[in-house]
This record gives C-alpha cells, structure tokens and sequence, in this order.
C-alpha cells in the first residue's frame, strides 16, 4: 500500500518533469540545447571580462571550472528558489488534475532544473577536462551530493517562503530580492572567498549557498582551500528548511489550493 | 480492435451480499455558489458507493455541473466537507491539463504517468490511438495546431482510455462527437467495458445511454436535493425527473 502510493508520487512527479521539460523546449527557439545557453552564456560572458579587465588568476583551481560552478549551483539555487515562490500559481491549468498536488509541481520543477543544470555542468566539466587531458572532478560523489544539496535546501527556502509570504506579502518580496541580489554578490561568484580578508568572509558565512559553491570546488579540486566552510551548516539548512516547509505546507496544502484563481473551463 | 486489455479493470469490487460496497465519495451539508454569488448547492448531502450509477436530475444545469466538479474534487464546496476517496476521474470533457505546446503523443504520456496502470501503458495508447483514429503525423503534431474537431475528439477520449473507481460524466462535453458522427459503435462498446462494475455519475438526458444504465437517481432543484432513490423500471427518460421507486417503510420492530 505505501509503496503502491509512493510508486505513484514518482510516477506523478516524472510525468510533470517531463512535461514541463518538453513544454521548456518546444517554447525555446534553440530547441533542448537552448535550455543550456543562458548559464553556459553567463559563464563565457564573465570569462571574457575578465579576460579584458586583467582580473588576478585564480590559482587554486582551473579558472573555467571554477566559475562555472558557482555559477551552475547559483543559478540552480535560485532558479528552484524562485519556481517555488511563484510555482503554485502555474498550477492552475491542471486544477482538474485532483491527483496532482501543488507540491509536486515544485518537486517537478526541481527535477527538471537538477538536469538541466546537471547536463551543463556536465559538458563544461567534459570539455575542460578533454582539453587539458586530465579528468578534473577528484569527488563526483561529493560533487553530486552537494548538487542535490543545494537543490533540497532551495526547494525548502522558496517552500517556506510561499507559506510564509502567503500570509505576510512584504516576506515573499523580501526573500525574492535576497535570492535574485544578494545571494549574487555574496555566493562567491565573483571572487575568492579564501582570498578575502578574515572579517569580510566570517560576514558572508552566513551564506549556506556559499558553502555549498565553495565545498562543491572542493570536491572538484581538494587543494582548493575552504577556510570556515562547513558540510555540516549546509546539511543544516538543507533539512531544518525542508522539513519546516513540508511541515507548513502539511498544515497549508488547503489553503493554497483554496486561493489559486480556477481555470475557465 | 487493438489496446482492449487497458480496459481491464485495476480492482475489481470485492464485497459480501451483506457488507456494503466501500464509500467513494461522500459530501455533507456541501454549498457552493457560482461566480456571481449565486447558489448553486445548497446543504447537499449525499454519497455514491463503489459501483453505484447516479443520474442527477435539476431544473438548472449549473447546479448539476456543481455537483459533477464537487464530487470530482475540481471545485472546492464554499461549505461542508466533500471526502472523496476512491480513484475519481476529472469531469470528462472539462479537461484543462492538456498542454497546447506538446504534441498528442506528449500529452498522452503525461496522463498516462499520472492516471496509467502500470504495465498497460501501451495498450492504453493503442486504445487511445483506435478511438481517435491519429495517424503518425498527426499523433505527433503539437496539440494547438490540431482541428477543433479532433482536439475533442482526443479530450473524450482520453477520459474513457483510464481505469477509474468513479467515472463523472458531463454529457453536454460529448455533444459535438455525436453531431460530427464520431460517436461509432467502438465508441459505445469501449464506453460500456470501460463504466462496467465502476460507480458512475452523471447528468440525465444524455445521448450516449448513459443515464439509461443509471439505478439511482438525485434530483435537485432550486440547488437543494428535494429527492433521491432508486429509478423505478421503464421510467428513466428525462429531462423531467423519474419517477422514483417508493422508499420501503421499514416494518416496526417489536
């Protein structure tokens, strides 16, 4: 019985990936690769200025990889983040769908960010290592469990502020500016945080996604110092934010549901 | 005919002569309004058990339409509690989850991972395909660039190709089928297979004979339940009312 109801959550949440997956590609011009420009294009984009503004090299690890996986996990935080902050209102085509719960819309999305910043990442990795001939990930589990980290702990913060910018609008407004601003400056993207002076890095500790970009370079390259990172705060964050969101969302599901505008039919 | 073992049934019902067939949908003191503020249901009361066929009989159709999301769990009663609990189908021609930017193909393995049997996935399909009468080029074509006529088609399809415990018909969705001559005896044969030992409900007068296999009937009016019971034999034309059976007085025991 309980397997039987589980068997069926997975099978809901892989239909809605796949949906949402063939709907994101039929809507880009570029079709399924078009799906992995906007990060790839970022990434290239600030390996050109850097190239120009003469910026310090980065000496701990290889300076594509290194900025494309703070980009990779930024964009994936905030992109399911985000999803889930404004996921619920997109539900509403399948409101006749009763089996479909909102949740598992946002679990859905996640899925389908997951592989989509996963396949990016994967062929930055891919290319890289093909050209300076080496294999440049020395932890993949490490990397991969990180990954999936950031993603839990994304879908719990953008869950617990839909709940909770539910009630207060100001809340919702405020975590959307924090993950779209601040989270950018503060993640590590643009420079290294071993490299910043001790009082400005213990203020960005604060910062789990920091430390989930930061372990993540880690795991690629173990000489890469992570002075004050800590697996156990991302850890932290990944469960207390999961396991708050799905309990209010437990005791809001209704609620939700009550207020999403119905479909004309 | 190809896909005809979809159209076997994931449960069958299992209960003694003298145990009652479990609850699948049960509403207490349920009220809703239309969007203008209108009440459609009032203080409705009522349940259908497992294999139970329910006609609904009103003087307005809205009420009956009410009823047909309330008991499918679309439309959320304003209040009273509705429990439903068995495998409940949309109300079939009202459906709102196919995707326009995906192709039929794409929209069928959507429903399919969320309503398939597992196992039956392809059989389902091949009904589905039978039923619409797509060819590959159509089948893979995006939903939005599809003729209206067929989009129905797939619709109304589409609900008869799932096994569920409770069918909700809304017969006026089935309309079009029969003025385009759709409405084949495939149709119908795959209709019966597919509501037989399952719990039915919908909306008396319809075309497809669906009402005409109905026991039990609700009539409403003025969105309250003035009465409901068993059909008696040879009256269950409508759109007026049946005349329904004569509750048994129950004998007083001493």
């Amino acid at each position: 019985m309980i397997l039987d109801s589980i068997r069926l959550q997975i099978g809901i949440v892989r239909a809605l990936a796949f949906r949402d997956q063939r709907e994101r590609i039929s809507k880009s011009p570029f079709g399924a690769p078009g799906l992995l420009l906007e990060p790839l294009l970022f990434v290239v984009i600030i390996l050109i200025l850097r190239l120009l503004l003469r910026v310090r090299e980065i000496e701990f690890m290889n300076p594509v990889l290194w900025l494309a996986s703070g980009f990779v996990v930024y964009y994936l935080f905030t992109k399911i983040a985000i999803k889930a902050l404004t996921g619920i209102a997109r539900s509403q085509r399948l409101a006749d769908l009763r089996r479909i719960r909102p949740l598992d819309f946002l679990i859905a999305g996640a899925v389908v960010e997951l592989q989509i910043y996963g396949t990016c990442l994967f062929f930055v990795v891919l290319a890289v290592s093909l050209f300076q001939w080496q294999i440049l990930v020395a932890d993949p589990g490490a990397a991969v469990l990180l990954f999936l980290l950031v993603a839990v702990t994304a879908l719990g913060v953008g869950l617990t502020s839909l709940i909770v910018g539910h009630r207060f609008k100001v809340f919702k407004f405020v975590v959307e500016v924090v993950i779209k601003q601040l989270l950018l400056w503060t993640s590590g993207l643009f420079y290294v945080p071993p490299m910043l002076p001790d009082n400005a890095r213990a203020l960005l500790l604060w910062n789990p996604l920091l430390h989930g970009i930061e372990l993540f370079r880690h795991a690629m390259q173990p000489t890469y110092p992570i002075p004050g990172i800590s697996l156990s705060y991302v850890l932290i964050w990944a469960f207390v934010s999961l396991g708050f969101s799905m309990l209010s969302y437990g005791n809001n599901e209704q609620l939700l549901a009550a207020d999403e505008p119905r479909a004309e039919s | 005919m190809t896909g005809l073992s979809a159209l076997t049934p994931r449960t069958r019902l299992r209960h003694g002569h003298r145990t009652k067939p479990p609850t699948l949908v049960r509403l207490d003191q349920v009220s809703l309004r239309d969007p203008l503020g209108k009440a459609v249901l009032h203080d409705f009361s009522f349940r259908i058990r497992a294999g139970e066929r329910w006609q609904v009989a009103a003087d307005d159709k809205r009420s009956a339409l009410a009823l047909l999301q309330c008991v499918a769990d679309v439309q959320q009663p304003h209040s009273g509690t509705a429990t439903i609990r068995g495998h409940v189908s949309w109300p079939m021609g009202q459906l709102s989850g196919l995707s326009p930017l995906l192709s039929s193909a794409d929209n069928f393995r959507f429903f399919a991972g969320v309503y398939g049997q597992r196992g039956h996935i392809k059989a389902e399909q091949e009904l589905l395909r039978s039923l619409c009468n797509f060819d590959q080029k159509i089948w893979i074509r995006p939903y939005k660039k599809l003729p209206q006529t067929l989009k129905q088609r797939f619709q109304l399809a589409l609900g008869l190709v799932f096994d569920f415990d409770l069918y909700v018909f809304d017969p006026g969705a089935y309309a079009p089928l029969l003025r385009q001559g759709c409405w084949d005896d495939h149709w119908q044969a795959i209709l019966e297979q597919r509501i037989r030992e399952r719990a039915v409900i919908t909306i008396a007068g319809d075309r497809l004979g669906i009402a005409e296999r109905c026991q039990r009937c609700l009539v409403i009016r003025d969105g309250r339940l003035v009465d409901k019971g068993r059909v008696a034999q040879g009256r269950t034309s409508m759109p007026a009312a049946p005349r329904l059976r004569p509750r048994s007085r129950r004998r007083p025991t001493l």
